[in-house]
């Protein structure tokens, strides 16, 4: 067999694997290991690259950022931010038709300004807004898919641990990723309370009304959430303006929330145990899957595949879009199958070669900036789309009283709502790319 | 496991958490440290000047704690992997293929802290240090060594404990992934 054939038999053994429940990331090492040295013939290189491996991939100053963000997100769910966020929004939509769903889309939203992670935001704000959904009479189905499609906002808009790690891939710079996601992650949250709009108006008896609540509460309630803000402009707007270095920045920022969680009495001793214990987990879940993808990554390389792949697909003549929407609609299959996040560490380094040889019309950067962000979005939906949405597991897990296919029925407008979203990205770079 | 008494196992599962927990805490607080030594840093630049080598000492830190948080990822069954085919075969599937994973895992993890620990004694032979602080590089590798054999202790135990959820009929449970 020759090495480009290897790497091509990489894939189904890779795929049935995964198919078999082996965990994604010891999925790739192995796969990594043994093809490496298929392809090479002896299994002195792999052995050689493996003795640095561990330390270079986990004490890597750019790879720093994730677990200092992922600590970050922790601290700020027990700094009563939430509800402070809340709050404040209920007290401007409260009153609308679908008025607290919206609120908590807004508050998702805000949370998400200083928390990179979807998961984190969904859990959090379901916490403060299922009991006030539920309060006013709201409908199980769109509470928990108003939460789940909400919480995506967590990684929609900036601080991103998703944007960090395709960044991170795909050696681009974090501050203009950031900036690049601002507005489509507005665009979300707008499209998310149309979503509530129009749903509320068709079925009026999934929802009840709040009482309006005047001026003078409301005033109070916009102030109490100074704290949000100003972490935000610390951590987004110092990584823009050149003070931190990204990495930097997510340590001041997880110090700021931190502090916050503190001042508000949530950081007991076991609070703060139970806030290294989450970012554990996913810590150690997504730095075991960096240091699979780069075995089999380097494996990948070794059998020269990606560069003779993106050859064949450019002496095709595809029409470049073409191949950005294949790659972008087998994103939304697997993102449906598979966990959205290790999807993307292991193709990134595959797909971003190909569609970077392809002429979109964009200067490089504009280029990879565009995709980083149609790479987020399909990110994203993966989150929220049946049967594998993380988020809709978050949430149901929480809302014991609503039926999964309750749920399910809800998020469908969220998830329409999304893809036009993409449509609409892929079919106007400009939104992506004007701000940078 | 059939070897294994009741309290025996007992014993080992509380040694196993409590292990995990306390690298837990261990890895938190190299991540609050790496926190505060950035704040100084940037305050000391502000002042008079950043300090020097932060940003070796915060890659070390975070370093140290992402090998501190390895072993709670697995006890908590914390890689995620796709469950979608196995799960229309039922329980029993799941709990064999949670079994083969969790093999293939601490075969894996063995094999990386073999080679962590050959890495470890070629830094500590050739003398190499850290470009600023002049640190010796095999510090860092020896600590975090020390936290791979936790890790593959770890996921010893957790076969042993997949073995004996399975012949006890039960349904191992796995965490739903994060972030």
């Amino acid at each position: 067999m020759s090495s480009v054939e290897i790497g091509l038999w990489s894939f189904p053994v890779l795929i049935l694997l995964i198919f078999l429940r082996v965990p994604i990331a010891a999925a790739m090492l192995g796969t990594g290991v043994i093809g490496t040295f298929l392809v090479l013939g002896k299994w002195t290189p792999i052995l050689s690259q493996l003795k640095a491996l561990p330390w270079s991939t986990n004490a890597n100053y750019s790879l720093s950022i994730i677990p200092l963000f992922l600590l970050m997100g922790q601290f700020a769910a027990r700094g009563g931010m939430s509800q402070a966020l809340f709050n404040a929004a209920a007290a401007f939509l409260g009153h609308r038709k679908g008025g607290v769903a919206m609120a908590a889309v807004g508050a998702c939203a805000g949370f998400g300004s200083i928390c990179g992670s979807s998961l984190a935001t969904a859990a959090t704000m379901a916490q403060v807004a299922l009991p006030e959904l539920k309060r006013n009479g709201y409908d199980g189905g769109l509470a928990t898919a108003t939460l789940a499609a909400g919480g995506t906002l967590g990684i929609l808009i900036p601080p991103s641990v998703v944007l960090v790690i395709y960044a991170i891939l795909a050696e681009q710079n974090i501050a203009k990723l950031f900036l690049a996601a601002f507005v489509p992650g507005i665009i979300a949250a707008i499209s998310y309370l149309l979503v509530i709009a129009i749903y509320v108006r068709l079925k009026p008896e999934s929802a009840g009304q709040a009482k309006r609540i005047p001026w003078a509460e409301r005033v109070p309630a916009l102030i109490a959430v100074w704290p949000v803000v100003a972490i935000f402009f610390l951590v987004v707007g110092g990584i823009y303006l050149g003070w931190f270095t990204p990495t930097q920045a997510a340590a001041i920022g997880a110090t700021g929330a931190g502090l916050v969680a503190w001042q508000a009495g949530g950081l007991s001793k076991g609070a703060l145990f139970d806030c290294f214990k989450e970012t554990a987990v996913s810590t150690g879940m997504i730095f075991f899957i960096v240091l699979g993808a780069s075995v089999f990554n380097s494996f990948l390389a070794f059998s020269r595949l990606p560069q003779l792949g993106a050859e064949w697909v450019t002496a095709q003549g595809f029409a470049p879009m073409t191949v950005l929407i294949i790659i972008l609609i087998l994103y939304i299959i697997f993102g449906c199958i598979m966990d959205s996040l290790s999807m993307i560490i292991l193709t990134i380094p595959i797909f971003f070669p190909i569609v970077t040889a392809m002429d979109f019309g964009l200067s490089p950067e504009h280029f990879a900036i565009w995709f980083g962000i149609l790479v987020l979005m399909v990110a994203e939906i993966g989150m929220i789309t049946p049967p594998v949405g993380l988020n809709l597991f978050i949430i149901s897990a929480m809302a014991k009283d609503v039926p999964m296919r309750e749920t399910y029925k809800g998020i469908t407008p969220f998830v329409t709502a999304d893809l036009l979203r993409i449509i609409l990205l892929t079919a106007f770079p400009i939104i992506s790319i004007f701000l940078v | 496991m059939a070897t294994f008494s009741q309290t025996s196992f007992e014993r080992l599962k509380h040694a196993c958490e409590r292990l995990a927990s306390v690298l837990v805490a261990f890895g938190g607080f190299c991540l609050v440290a790496a926190c505060i030594l950035t704040g100084l840093s940037i305050l000391g630049g502000l002042a008079f000047k950043p300090l020097p080598g932060e940003i070796e000492l915060v890659e070390a830190l975070c370093g140290l704690a992402v090998f501190a948080f390895m072993p709670f990822c697995q006890l908590k069954r914390g890689h995620v992997g796709v469950d979608i085919l196995i799960s229309a075969f039922g329980s029993k599937a799941m709990n064999w293929t949670q079994l083969i994973g969790d093999i293939i895992i601490a075969v894996l993890i063995g094999l990386l802290t073999w080679r962590h620990a050959v890495g470890t004694f070629d830094k500590f032979e050739n003398g190499e240090t850290t470009a600023l602080l002049l640190l010796p590089v095999w510090w860092g590798f020896a600590m975090a060594l020390v936290l791979m054999i936790a890790n593959l202790l770890v996921c010893l135990y957790i076969i042993l404990s997949d073995i004996r959820e399975i012949k006890s009929g039960r349904t191992i449970v796995a965490s739903l992934g994060a972030h």
